[in-house]
């Protein structure tokens, strides 16, 4: 569908699940400083990402997200859809 | 009667572990960075100039019976965000991928 | 609390439907160990954890379940979406379809419907952190027979970053029980009990 979309959703999965790992690993290492380093920048990128993605494509939530009219947080697709997916190449691997 | 109170001297000032760490006081700070406290880290610690970073503690001390050790992880390398995504993990010391039902699973063969 | 953010963990894009394939993962759905046993488990034991950083790796681990159960709900959903009646039969899966048609209920490969005997909160942090661990092992092997049992790529991938993200979460549970230990012992040596201290 929208490759864009799916690029951009593509880039900020990523970047979250870097957030979760580095949440954990936080959890029982709260001294490291690399890390708590690494979580805080990738924490900041996210926020821009996630604000570029809301801005094309409406909101990721119906908590910290403003939504343009009418409410678009109803709006298809959902997640458990196919076309909401992207998928991921066998060379990113 | 003697009174026993169990908060002698051998109590720590503060409860352990405490509720939560301290934070930092913010003059510590580096400048630039709002969230990252300005202490030098320790000399041969993993990530200073030279030292050869192993992910994982590999010397556990007063092991006692009847209970199970994990090793720590440390942190040395991660892979770029995409890769981690498509890999499950972050780490790669941590990435362990199946190989299959093969010669590994099969039951052992005894004499 | 919990807020919902609007996409998968890892995504799910299955071109070709397969109810065989959905009879069996959904064991992960509502299985012994699957991820609604796991993500209960966890939020449940949280409460009785000692030591801060025990106490956040049973939510937050807790937490990416529940991402994970949504992601084997979307599995078997776009599995049993495009599946003709014949298929269904095919597959075995008409008694399911019978109640429930193409929808998702958590229920095991075998057709037992969730139960929380599926898992256990005893309430100390050393006997669940040890039940956590060996929970981590059974789902890491039911992902690598369900890895077994399928070969479309769309449905290997996620089953792949499922059963690598267990092996994660068996390190982080090690690494909160050394802590735990840690921090029993040694509060033995710091307190003396009243003599009529019911520790």
């Amino acid at each position: 569908m929208d490759s864009n979309r799916e690029e951009l959703l593509k880039q900020l999965s990523a970047l979250d699940f870097t957030i979760i790992e580095l949440n954990l690993f936080l959890n029982t290492h709260p001294r490291d400083r690399n890390a708590l380093m690494k979580y805080n920048t990738a924490v900041e990128q996210a926020k821009m990402l996630r604000m570029e993605y809301e801005r094309r494509y409406g909101p990721l939530t119906a908590y910290y997200s403003t939504s343009s009219y009418p409410w678009q947080w109803i709006c298809n697709p959902w997640p458990w859809h196919y076309s909401f997916n992207f998928r991921l190449a066998g060379e990113e691997c | 009667m003697m009174n026993m109170r169990s908060s002698d001297s051998k109590m720590p000032e503060k409860p352990y572990p405490p509720e939560c760490y301290d934070r930092v006081p913010e003059s510590e700070y580096i400048p630039g960075n709002p969230y990252l406290p300005n202490i030098e880290p320790a000399p041969g610690a993993p990530g200073t100039p030279g030292y050869p970073c192993v992910p994982q503690e590999t010397v556990i001390e007063n092991v006692k019976l009847a209970r199970a050790y994990v090793p720590f992880q440390r942190l040395c390398s991660t892979y770029p965000a995409v890769r981690a995504l498509c890999r499950g993990t972050l780490f790669p010391e941590l990435f362990s991928p199946y190989r299959g039902p093969d010669k590994k699973h099969r039951p052992p063969q005894y004499e | 609390m919990w807020i919902y953010e609007k996409k998968l963990e890892y995504p799910v894009k299955i071109r070709t439907p397969n109810p065989k394939m959905a009879k069996v993962i959904i064991t992960q759905y509502g299985g012994p160990d699957g991820e609604l046993a796991a993500s209960l488990r966890y939020l449940s034991q949280r409460f009785s954890m000692v030591t801060p950083e025990a106490r956040a790796t049973l939510n937050d681990i807790g937490t990416e379940e529940l991402a994970h159960l949504e992601m084997i709900g979307t599995m078997v959903y776009q599995l049993v979406k495009g599946a003709s009646i014949e298929d269904i039969k095919a597959a075995g899966l008409d008694p399911y379809y019978a109640d429930h048609d193409r929808g998702v209920y958590p229920i095991s490969a075998a057709g037992n419907p969730f139960t929380a005997a599926y898992i256990q909160s005893k309430g100390n942090p050393i006997v669940d952190l040890y039940e956590n661990m060996a929970a981590e092992q059974k789902a890491r092997a039911t992902y690598e027979w369900l890895i077994n049992l399928a070969d479309d790529p769309d449905v290997l991938d996620p089953l792949k970053f499922l059963r690598e993200r267990e092996v994660v979460h068996f390190q982080r549970f090690g690494e909160a029980l050394r802590i735990v230990q840690d921090y029993l012992d040694s509060r033995r040596q710091f307190v003396i009990p009243k003599p009529k201290d019911t520790e």
